[in-house]
């Protein structure tokens, strides 16, 4: 009988941002071959920041992405208070809570209902999937409408905010603005739940595996806007200590770095946050994790829908509890830039986001690294293809085998666009 | 807001800010008096995304003006467009592949687009630069102006 050669390849992922591919090669009943091509271009962001001024990075990191530019901020600004001894005080932390509980509720929403839920219908997008679960689809809308509302009361605008900067915010909300905001987010926590009970019931292939989590943990609260690193088997650091971990390399086939801790793949992104913290959720949220039916921590990526679920109901909760007793305040503290390394970790909506400056005695930036989710989750993805792909059945015809690559791909809601701004760049001039 | 929106859609780069420019224009032309000055309002939006279909949402009447790029192009075309005309459009500068045309086919699966919609796209080319030009987008401002005008006068 002849061997069976399969090469598929997607020259272009869709319903994920940004442009990659993958590459797949199977022979006979093994695969030979994948290769999960990045080809955005790269974007240079850490050699663009180098000799501008500490206050104009959350400005500059904030446009290396347009979905979770508060993830992009927050890490820079942890990093840059961290090295010039800031405290920026109680009001200050709470509202950079609130406005990443806007990022995670409007990106979330985005990805479970115009990406990821169309796989699980088989539809082929979120507006063929509209006509027959419109309920479900403008609930969808109005959760990510929420969200951008959230970040547009303390960041101006929901696209690239302009409201954070080092030692706090430019602006302190109106009272009554904030008091609209409470009334629909109170509105919102039905939905929410609705929307928790939703994904729980969605079909979805059951492909366990096992994986490393890593994300941030706090000792009182989810994680969100700071934290320790810890993984599932049982590292314990603070952000100066990464790059003892956790080393980046590139790939010939890839634009995006690929990072490994202590040489393996790892999990960061909703599942991951979810596993590790369960016992940091408040009761009626763990109440509704556990009525899902799914066992938790879950060794599944395709309940990461479920999860991104469960932290938007989380996100809608945590801000009307930070909200509820607002009041105005000075929105920021005086900042005296230092020379020294500083260091700084948030959770973006898709998992752990680390950022280190340099910066000299005059506050400019000497040089930066900033390390993405979605270049973490690299190498994780393309194990779980393989694992995946062997378990669903090579046998499938080819266009089958594509549809499942794809929609484990999207179980990691890739931000390529994110992934691909700090190859290293070196000039020879002869 | 107000039920009646004018919406210029676009982005710093070269001349995808064209519809901003046509909006402000419109903001200090004469063709707002023929609209209910305490029913307008006017929005420069910097890629919205799906996000646009917040803007539709109660709208009577919804005026929105983009770049675009056609087979034909021609820089410097207005257009007058239909939902119906941008269901086959490649969207390649949005973020998580969600554009205008994506967005209001969107709203229109959920019958959540206004009674009245005009839209205007206005042909650039990588190459172009109309919005260094002053003459030739004046020209391009007097065209959409015209033609609102005119499709106004008729409602």
């Amino acid at each position: 009988m002849a061997e069976r050669e399969v090469s598929i390849h997607v020259p272009i992922l869709a319903r994920v941002e940004g442009e990659g591919a993958l590459h797949l090669r199977i022979r006979g009943d093994t695969i030979e071959e994948l290769k999960l091509q990045i080809y955005e271009p790269p974007r240079l962001f850490e050699k663009f920041l180098e000799g501008r001024s500490y206050e104009e990075i959350p400005d500059m990191v904030a446009r290396i992405c347009g979905i979770c530019p508060v993830a992009y901020q927050m890490s820079a600004v942890n990093a840059l208070e961290s090295l010039f001894g800031v405290d920026p005080g109680p009001w200050v932390r709470a509202m950079r809570r609130v406005i990443y509980c806007g990022e995670w509720i409007e990106s979330h929403s985005l990805h479970i209902h115009l990406l990821a839920a169309p796989d699980f219908f088989s539809y082929s997008s979120g507006i063929d999937m509209a006509r027959h679960f419109p309920q479900e689809i403008r609930r969808g809308l109005m959760l990510q409408g929420l969200g951008n509302e959230l970040m547009r009361m303390l960041g101006a605008r929901s696209v690239h905010p302009v409201g954070i900067k080092v030692g706090g915010f430019h602006h302190a909300p109106h009272p009554y603005e904030v008091k609209t905001m409470l009334d629909k987010l109170h509105a919102a926590v039905p939905e929410a739940e609705a929307l928790i009970k939703w994904t729980a019931t969605i079909p979805v292939p059951q492909d366990e595996q096992y994986f490393t989590c890593v994300s941030l943990r706090h000792p009182d609260e989810y994680p969100v806007h700071v934290g320790k690193i810890i993984s599932s088997s049982g590292l314990d650091i603070e952000p100066p200590e990464y790059e003892q971990h956790f080393a980046e390399h590139q790939e010939p086939h890839s634009t995006a770095l690929y990072s490994l801790m202590q040489n393996k793949p790892y999990l960061v992104g909703p599942l991951a946050r979810v596993n590790l913290n369960q016992d940091r959720l408040p009761p009626q949220v763990q109440q509704l994790l556990l009525q899902t039916g799914i066992s938790w921590p879950s060794r599944n990526m395709f309940n990461s829908i479920v999860a991104r679920a469960v932290e938007v109901y989380y996100a809608i909760l945590e801000a009307i509890r930070l909200l509820e007793n607002y009041h105005p305040a000075e929105p920021s503290v005086a900042v005296i830039p230092r020379a020294g390394t500083g260091y700084g970790c948030s959770e973006a909506p898709r998992g752990v986001l680390w950022h280190r400056y340099e910066v000299d005695e005059n506050g400019l930036i000497v040089s930066t690294k900033i390390v993405p989710p979605t270049s973490q989750n690299q190498a994780r993805i393309e194990e779980d293809l393989y694992i995946s792909l062997t378990a669903f059945g090579l046998e499938h015809a080819d266009n089958e085998l594509r549809l499942h690559c794809e929609k484990v791909i999207r179980n990691y809601d890739p931000c390529i666009s994110c992934a691909t701004h700090f190859l290293r760049f070196t000039t020879e001039r002869v | 807001m107000n039920t009646i929106r004018i919406i210029g859609i676009g982005s710093p780069f070269g001349d995808d800010q064209i519809g901003w420019r046509v909006v402000e224009a419109i903001a200090k032309s004469a063709l707002m008096n023929l609209l209910p000055a305490d029913k307008v309002s006017m929005y420069t939006l910097d890629r919205p995304g799906i996000s646009l279909i917040q803007y539709m949402q109660s709208a009577e009447l919804i005026i929105l003006i983009d770049a675009m790029r056609s087979k034909q192009c021609i820089p410097g075309t207005v257009k007058c467009l239909d939902v119906s005309h941008l269901a086959n459009v490649i969207e390649t500068l949005s973020c998580h592949g969600f554009g205008v045309a994506d967005a209001l086919q969107l709203a229109k699966e959920l019958n959540l687009l206004p009674p009245k919609l005009l839209i205007y796209g206005i042909e650039i080319s990588p190459a172009s630069t109309i919005t260094a030009n002053n003459e030739f987008i004046n020209q391009i401002i007097l065209q959409v102006l015209q033609n609102l005008r005119s499709a106004l006068s008729i409602q």
